[in-house]
């Protein structure tokens, strides 16, 4: 570090640019003047491409408590930070030592605690964290290495030194955002980046990998998810694109069972046992029976795998401590006790308020300081009470006596701003933060994540307030490296043996998927048949001709038959009730917004243009729902053909961008069950409950009805080129191989998905979906549908048959239940792993 | 005395459960008061019963059943010697400050049973008793056991009239409770005097063999399943039992399955499961002394 400090005076007013040396200086100069060459308004062109990759990227940060959180971009600068390699060295050494200390110090408090005993840290400020664990008192870790993985932030100190501010050893975020960082402005000013020698950082997920790899006690092909608390946590983006880039699942609590103290992933094909879990759940959600049993994101039992070793957690259970600042204020003094101090890069010089006088300094000039809870990281838990009005501030520092044990405070720093392209090279207050590799070998990785204020004078960096980012340059020079900055690479020449198959969780969305998309459809079509039939048959049949068709939809639908009942306005179309009414849990619009929902919770795993599809399907509804006059009957027809026709562009982006692997199969499966149920249910109500005479002769319009709710007509008059008759009809929706939505069709599509899905499953053939799907297939394609036709004997002759007296109707209810059956079997042994022979 | 104990437990999921993961305490802790000469978990269906110590030293069984099932049944079977602690409070002549002042060489030790927890609250009506009947200058031994005869006098054992999460705040209005109850506030009106107060969780045999004369000897209240009373820590250094239910020390009839800060560190089980609500419960223990 340079010796010659300026004063605190000069540092104030001075930017990173100035305080830079050597070539960083220089570096600066050429970025500089490079981007003053630009007029105001090329530097807007180029800022507005920033931020336009940035959507591209999707790099989002969820914010909480804002209405449309999924989609906050965050604001993107041009103007990199420079870290020359002097620098950069000095940096990493310090945050190399740092991550040793709060290793040993984890190490210590998880077993003897000799830093408490000895009085080096205050036993109350361990013992009285939400962040000590008790349960992972006395428990080795793999490699004695509880932080796997570090960041830092750093700010220079009224003399210009670098000093660290916060301290992240327990759920580290924000690498992702120093990786798009660069990705953005590769992509939006190339030229920029060629004018300095800056160290690649595309290599981070991978060199992550290979650390995370090194702690799965020796395991050859260690098996390694992330484990994330799911979509709505703010850092899901940065969880997705993590594992995404790693090639590992990314999966949530319920993705994992424990038995017998091994942690398994529920795939397709089975479960699966996992080695290492990367970890961005906090400790005190991980696992419900361990710790905080109103958790419903955690792994129950997680902690009894930990205890036997069977699985590494990375970072370890009990790191969550390290949130506590007043102990990262203590480090200092740690770095003594375990012998590796004292510290190059010290900690801000954090005040502990429960010290009375360290508290009296606080209180004689409140304003210079910036107070925190002492271990929460919201960034909504900071207070300054130099901004407060005179009221405000006493009854602040009233709480502050009255609960001293809560707060720390710091000195408000410099926070050294950079020239700021989207402010027309304005100096804007800047953060640094450092990312390291914990363990016996601890390491850097050449990126780091700069965060920037958006308004003049204001520090407020964090991204979950509305900072910026900006791409950091590690320069390199010819110097070696003072540390090993690689893991041992790992080359495999063949792919993976152990490959881990697809989750089940992921599996039974798209299963759903397919099962809601097909229903929404089937609804649909239906409604704008019977529409259709109604306005072409006026005149000739009255209107309630119709009504016992549309009750036995509704019953095929599932449906409630109130929601067919005339209601108070004396509407008797039935099409708004049952395509958007509110009030109808089964409405198509409830099924879109369904497989929307399920589309949410994989949509990482599928294609940007099946989820635009779904999303534009999600969207109709809601938009016709919000119209001034949701019944009006012209808009509801629009909307079916619109639906339909985006039910099409669904089945297209499906089928033209989704891999055909195991997913695939599963959103496919999903449509063929729903579509022979809801064949066969169909079928079964119009030809048997209602049709006048559910015999040979059922009347014309019912069997044209019912070919063409299937939209089968055209097939049928191919086939026969004669009027419909009740056994043809039948033969064709149930037998005809060659009709996509015949059940035989479909439960030959099933067979085929199951035969390539099942590939290395371990079941039992005895039990599995497999061979019931073969013996419905078979019930099916060689059913007498004759026998079927001929009344029962009881049926005398001179009494005309009843409807309920063919054979038929009681068929085709025990296909329904065997379907029904079918979809139970398969959830069991590939989704939910209930069939109790696979597990044992 | 030796004891018999049954413990069962039986769940029924009148929807099917699936994917039930528990944790267990209902080995009884071996200590210099009573010694656990046999112990078995059966689970039914059948599973692997896993077991490790936790953190206060408890023994604690886990059970996982992934599959679905309509029914779980727990049983847990042991025999236990009690040995009679004569005397226990007896030999202390000092105050509660002097005590205080002795605890001080083992402040970090103690520390977790002199503050507040999550079910012993320390709220004002908690530090006024304890200001009241723990008074700094008072005798130590005498006043603990005034504490626990005054609780026994002015609040009411009635099964049933809270439940499993009543805050001590909640039972100083009600005014009655459960054996749980009354050791969560005696607990909170040590700790807030400043004397380390634990949680003991175990089993109590109510209704003793007939004696010689052909008449029961004095019955006892306790739970129908599992009894709690509560430890305090004496200044010289081992922890003593006292019952404010019963308004007596912990004696040979007392069995002790586990110690924590609260309730929350020894249910005698807990778990999660997959399935619907319902559920019916029904616990049974049968005590039974040998001769």
């Amino acid at each position: 570090m340079p010796a010659d400090c300026p004063s605190s005076a000069a540092v104030e007013s001075l930017d990173e640019t100035q305080l830079a040396q050597g070539m960083g200086a220089e570096i600066y100069g050429r970025l500089r003047d490079h981007l003053s060459q630009n007029d105001s308004q090329e530097l807007e062109r180029l800022s507005d491409r920033g931020q336009r990759l940035m959507r591209d990227l999707g790099v989002t940060f969820a914010l909480y408590n804002e209405e449309d959180a999924a989609d906050w971009i965050l604001p993107y600068d041009l103007f990199p930070r420079v870290l020359d390699p002097e620098t950069w060295r000095f940096l990493s050494q310090g945050v190399i030592q740092r991550v040793g200390v709060w290793n040993e110090f984890f190490r210590d408090i998880y077993d003897s605690q000799e830093a408490l005993k000895s009085g080096v840290v205050p036993f109350e400020l361990v013992y009285d964290d939400p962040g000590y664990q008790r349960n992972a008192v006395g428990l080795a870790v793999p490699d004695d290495t509880f932080v796997h993985v570090a960041a830092f932030d750093l700010a220079r100190d009224a003399r210009g030194r670098w000093v660290v501010i916060e301290d992240y050893v327990g759920n580290v975020t924000g690498v992702t955002y120093g990786l798009q960082a660069r990705a953005v402005l590769t992509q939006a000013a190339p030229e920029l980046l060629e004018m300095a020698p800056v160290c690649p950082v595309q290599g981070y997920p991978t060199e992550l990998l290979e650390h995370l790899r090194g702690f799965a006690r020796g395991i050859q092909e260690p098996r390694i998810v992330l484990l994330s608390p799911g979509s709505y946590n703010s850092a899901h983006y940065e969880h997705s694109w993590l594992a995404r880039q790693m090639g590992i699942p990314l999966v949530r609590g319920g993705d994992l069972i424990v038995l017998n103290s091994r942690c398994y992933l529920k795939t397709i094909g089975g479960i699966e046992p996992i080695d290492v879990i990367y970890r961005r759940l906090d400790d005190a959600f991980i696992d419900p029976v361990a710790f905080r049993s109103d958790s419903t994101l955690g792994v129950p039992g997680l902690m009894t795998c930990v205890r036997k070793g069977t699985v590494t957690i990375a970072n370890a259970i009990g790191t969550g401590l390290g949130d506590n600042r007043a102990i990262g204020a203590l480090l200092p003094r740690l770095a003594k006790f375990y012998n590796r101090g004292p510290l190059s890069l010290p900690s801000v010089e954090r005040r502990l308020c429960f010290d009375p006088d360290q508290r009296a300094m606080i209180e004689s000039e409140p304003e210079s300081w910036m107070i925190q809870h002492v271990s929460e990281r919201s960034n909504r838990l900071v207070w300054h009470p130099g901004r407060m009005e005179a009221e405000e501030r006493s009854r602040f520092l009233r709480d502050l006596r009255r609960h001293p044990e809560r707060y720390v405070a710091e000195p408000i720093l410099p926070l050294t701003p950079l020239p700021t392209a989207s402010a027309g090279m304005e100096g804007r207050h800047a953060g640094l933060r450092l990312f390291v590799f914990g363990g016996k070998n601890p390491r850097v990785f050449p990126l780091a994540l700069t965060r920037h204020a958006t308004e003049a004078d204001s520090r407020t960096i964090s991204s979950g307030l509305g900072g910026g980012i900006r791409d950091t340059w590690i320069l390199r020079d010819d110097e070696p490296a003072p540390v090993p900055s690689a893991a041992r690479p790992v080359y495999l020449s063949a792919p993976l043996q152990r490959r881990l198959r697809l989750g089940s969780r992921i599996a039974d969305s798209l299963y759903w998927m397919g099962r809601y998309k097909s229903r929404a459809e089937q609804a649909t079509r239906m409604l704008l048949v019977l529409r259709r039939l109604q306005i072409e048959t006026a005149g000739r049949e009255s209107a309630d001709r119709w009504a016992p068709i549309w009750a036995a939809l509704a019953r095929a639908t599932s449906h409630p038959t109130q929601h067919l009942a005339p209601d108070a306005e004396g509407v008797d179309d039935p099409s708004y009730r049952l395509l958007l009414a509110p009030d109808n849990s089964g409405s198509v619009a409830r099924c879109l917004a369904s497989l929307h929902e399920n589309s949410r919770g994989v949509r990482e795993t599928i294609p940007p243009e099946v989820w635009s599809a779904v999303h534009r399907l999600h969207q109709l509804c809601q938009q016709a729902q919000e119209s001034e006059d949701p019944t009006d009957p012209v808009r509801l027809s629009d909307l079916m053909q619109s639906l339909l026709d985006a039910v099409d562009q669904l089945d297209g982006a499906a089928g033209k961008n989704m891999l055909h692997d195991d997913a695939w199969h599963f959103w496919r499966l999903g449509q063929n069950v729903e579509r022979a149920l809801s064949t066969t249910r169909i079928t079964r109500e119009v030809l048997v409950k209602y049709g006048r005479a559910a015999s040979e002769h059922a009347a014309d319009l019912d069997l044209d009805a019912l070919l063409r709710i299937l939209s089968c007509q055209y097939a049928y008059r191919s086939l026969y080129q004669a009027r419909p008759t009740a056994p043809h009809v039948v033969a064709l929706i149930l037998q005809d191989p060659a009709l996509p939505r015949s059940v035989l069709a479909c439960l030959e599509d099933i067979r085929a998905s199951l035969a390539t899905v099942s590939g290395v499953s371990r079941q039992a053939a005895s039990a599995s979906p497999q061979r019931s799907v073969a013996k419905l297939a078979n019930l099916v394609e060689f059913a007498d549908l004759g026998a079927l036709f001929t009344p029962a004997a009881s049926s005398g002759p001179g009494k005309p048959a009843a409807a309920s007296g063919l054979p038929l109707g009681p068929w085709l209810d025990e296909l329904g239940d065997r379907l029904s059956e079918l979809s139970v079997e398969i959830s069991d042994h590939h989704l939910h792993h209930q069939a109790f022979n696979i597990l044992r | 005395m030796r004891f018999h104990i049954e413990h069962t437990t039986e769940y029924d999921y009148p929807d099917p459960a699936s994917e039930s993961f528990s944790e267990l305490r209902l080995r009884p802790r071996d200590s210099l008061r009573q010694k656990v000469t046999r112990h078995q978990t059966l689970i039914e269906p059948g599973v692997l019963v896993e077991s490790h110590i936790d953190y206060f030293g408890n023994y604690v069984e886990t059970i996982s059943i992934p599959y679905r099932h309509q029914r779980l049944v727990i049983s847990s079977a042991c025999e236990v010697e009690t040995k009679p602690f004569n005397d226990a409070l007896g030999a202390f002549d000092l105050t509660i400050a002097e005590a205080r002042q002795m605890y001080q060489e083992r402040r970090r030790e103690l520390h977790d049973f002199l503050r507040p927890s999550q079910y012993v609250r320390m709220v004002d009506p908690v530090r006024e008793m304890a200001s009241d009947l723990l008074p700094e200058a008072a005798p130590f031994a005498e006043s603990l056991l005034r504490l626990n005869d005054h609780l026994y006098r002015t609040l009411r054992y009635l099964p049933g009239a809270t439940d499993s999460g009543t805050t001590v705040e909640q039972f100083l209005l009600r005014r009655e409770g459960v054996c749980q109850d009354f050791a969560h506030l005696m607990i909170a009106i040590c700790r807030a005097a400043g004397l380390p107060a634990r949680y003991v969780s175990g089993y109590i045999e109510t209704d003793p063999p007939l004696g010689d004369d052909g008449k029961p000897s004095e019955a006892l209240i306790g739970a129908v399943a599992t009894h709690a009373w509560i430890e305090v820590f004496t200044p010289t250094g081992y922890w003593v039992g006292l019952d404010p239910t019963n308004n007596m020390l912990d004696g040979e009839r007392h069995v002790q399955i586990g110690i924590g800060r609260d309730y929350a560190d020894v249910p005698p089980l807990k778990g999660v499961f997959k399935g619907g609500l319902a559920q019916r419960l029904s616990v049974q223990v049968r005590m039974t002394r040998e001769e």
